[in-house]
């Protein structure tokens, strides 16, 4: 009897699970293996011959590629500190207990729940060339005016990337995010005991000391979780590229300026979109997949015995 | 330094970082109300001479947007309701059912979280083209019908129900479905809003699969109409301003209304878009 009502609530329970599992294996999972299979084939409009994994070789010596993780690469380390450092500043900032702290946080969190389409628009706006209120600015200050979106030359040199192109969408991408990194800051702070920071205080810890050895630490797991989502997030970063890419007067498969802003996400959006070869794009985007798979579980490996857990 | 000088300073750096943030969107606004020769005026002045609102009715209707805004709702209010039906149901069965294999269960769901969207984008385009949805509704809303993280955050707040409740209601004869639908979700009524709103600004501000899987104007969201609209109006910039203001006010509102629990459920999720 006991048997047969435990044999019922499994049968039950999985056809609770049923509508979610059947979703999320259809259309992310099946899909990861699928995209491996059609790595392995010539297929542009419609599947063609068998290739192996000719389609990785050629994306081993392809120039355009390997620019893309490199500028993918440049990206996430000029994207997920700076955006990071001044989340936690604005975090402490707010924690502070200031006067209007609500309406603070909300003004910085604005731009994470709007849309990147309509924020890269207005700031493609902000950096038109011979409009922009970023030119404005530069002018009133006694400056040369940028060509901003337009400009491939790099900011650190002719040909090192970023060009000022890339930094000007770094930019828009720290802006977009800080919010969130502060909001999520802001409640690792007060999640720490407050017993402990008093303590710390009685045995004479303050200022910065008392930052790098009591709460620092203890934020750390806050810390570690924002750097993986960050990480993961802008590896894969489309959108706002896409969208301010080449000054927005054309759509951005190329990465315009001279493909300087084309990413990695942008690199398999351009093969897969707009020159349709189906396969050599899902050879990419399998790359890409597990790059950042390779990084999730290296950001694991370096930092989480830096964590500390309490309580 | 004194404390009143260590505050003037807290509040200056506040200050001066809420205008950094802010001052896109004005910038936004100022531009949306002015002259097509103000706005392409250099250097630019910051306050429109006369305020043309009109502009927003003349972009109203240079591009249909209140077809956009329509297919916007549908996307975002189908991918709530068939979210939170999936979400409900997956969440009560691993935080209350016996069910053989959860932690199997649960582990599969969690790796799926690692995978990145570009990877899975171009087999479900195919799929969409057998399945015959290209340039459907059904295409817009059912691949995003299941939220892991949805399922997750939903099974915490179910697991925070007092057992005896539950014991209670069983000892009635109360079956799982019913204790469910009469008990579990109207108690988690908070947590299920934050679930609802979260994925329906997703869904509203989602890009570039209904980018490359609508191709009419008919079935074309908000975010993949600005872009075309951007084609259209090209230097028109007061008009493209009053576009993007239109995609963002809903969203904006809606946010202002609820941002306290919106906020706490971000921070507490970790959601990141």
């Amino acid at each position: 009897m006991r048997a047969r009502t435990r044999r019922r609530e499994a049968a039950q329970g999985y056809l609770f699970l049923a509508p979610a599992l059947l979703l999320i294996v259809a259309f992310h999972v099946w899909p990861a293996l699928y995209a491996f299979y059609m790595s392995l084939f010539r297929w542009e409009i419609a599947q063609e011959g068998f290739l192996g994994l000719r389609n990785y070789q050629r994306l081993a010596v392809d120039a355009d590629f390997l620019r893309s993780l490199l500028l993918t690469f440049v990206y996430v380390v000029g994207t997920v500190p700076v955006e990071m450092a001044i989340g936690l500043a604005l975090a402490l900032l707010l924690h502070q207990r200031l006067r209007l702290r609500g309406l603070f946080r909300l003004v910085y969190f604005v731009p994470y729940v709007t849309s990147q389409v309509a924020v890269a628009l207005v700031w493609g706006w902000v950096f038109n060339s011979s409009y922009g209120v970023a030119n404005g600015i530069l002018v009133a200050l006694g400056q040369p005016e940028q060509r901003w979106l337009l400009e491939p030359r790099g900011i650190f040199g002719a040909n090192v990337p970023p060009s000022l192109a890339l930094a000007a969408i770094m930019l828009v991408t720290v802006w977009f995010y800080v919010g969130f990194h502060a909001v999520v800051f802001l409640s690792g702070l007060t999640a720490i005991p407050e017993e402990l920071v008093d303590a710390a205080r009685i045995d004479g810890a303050a200022g910065v000391a008392l930052f790098r050895h009591i709460t620092f630490p203890l934020l750390s797991p806050t810390t570690f979780f924002l750097l993986l989502v960050a990480t993961i997030g802008a590896m894969t970063s489309f959108n706002l590229v896409y969208v301010m890419g080449g000054g927005g007067q054309t759509f951005g498969c190329a990465g315009n300026p001279l493909g300087t802003t084309q990413v990695a996400a942008l690199y398999v959006f351009d093969r897969f979109w707009c020159q349709t070869q189906l396969g050599y794009a899902s050879a990419a985007a399998f790359v890409l997949g597990l790059v950042v798979l390779a990084i999730t579980a290296l950001n694991g490996r370096l930092f989480s015995r830096r964590v500390v857990y309490v309580g | 330094m004194s404390v009143r000088a260590r505050r003037a300073l807290l509040y200056a750096l506040a200050t001066a970082a809420g205008v950094v943030m802010a001052f896109p969107f004005v910038w936004m606004l100022l531009t949306s109300v002015k002259s097509e020769s103000e706005a392409t005026a250099f250097p630019p002045g910051l306050l429109p001479t006369q305020w043309l609102f009109s502009n927003y009715a003349d972009a109203w209707r240079a591009a249909p947007f209140g077809r956009y805004f329509l297919n916007s709702a549908i996307m975002a209010l189908g991918t709530i309701a068939l979210s939170l039906a999936t979400a409900a149901l997956a969440a009560y069965a691993l935080a209350r059912m016996r069910v053989p294999g959860r932690g199997l269960i649960f582990g599969v769901l969690l790796a799926t979280l690692v995978i990145p969207p570009e990877v899975t984008l171009i087999p479900n385009y195919i799929a969409m083209q057998r399945l015959g949805w290209y340039n459907t509704y059904l295409a817009l809303i059912v691949p995003f019908g299941a939220s892991v993280f949805n399922v997750f955050l939903l099974r915490q707040a179910f697991l925070q129900l007092p057992q005896e409740l539950y014991d209670a209601a069983v000892l009635e004869g109360c079956g799982h479905l019913r204790y469910l639908w009469r008990f579990a979700v109207p108690l988690s009524r908070p947590t299920l809003a934050i679930i609802a709103l979260l994925t329906g600004i997703r869904a509203w501000n989602d890009f570039q699969w209904p980018l490359i899987i609508t191709d009419t104007a008919d079935l074309r969201p908000i975010q993949v109409g600005l872009t075309i609209f951007r084609s259209d109006v090209s230097t028109n910039f007061q008009l493209l301003m009053a576009g993007s203001v239109m995609a963002l006010a809903p969203i904006v509102v809606l946010f202002l209304l609820t941002q306290r629990q919106l906020v706490q459920g971000i921070a507490r999720s970790g959601l990141r878009g």
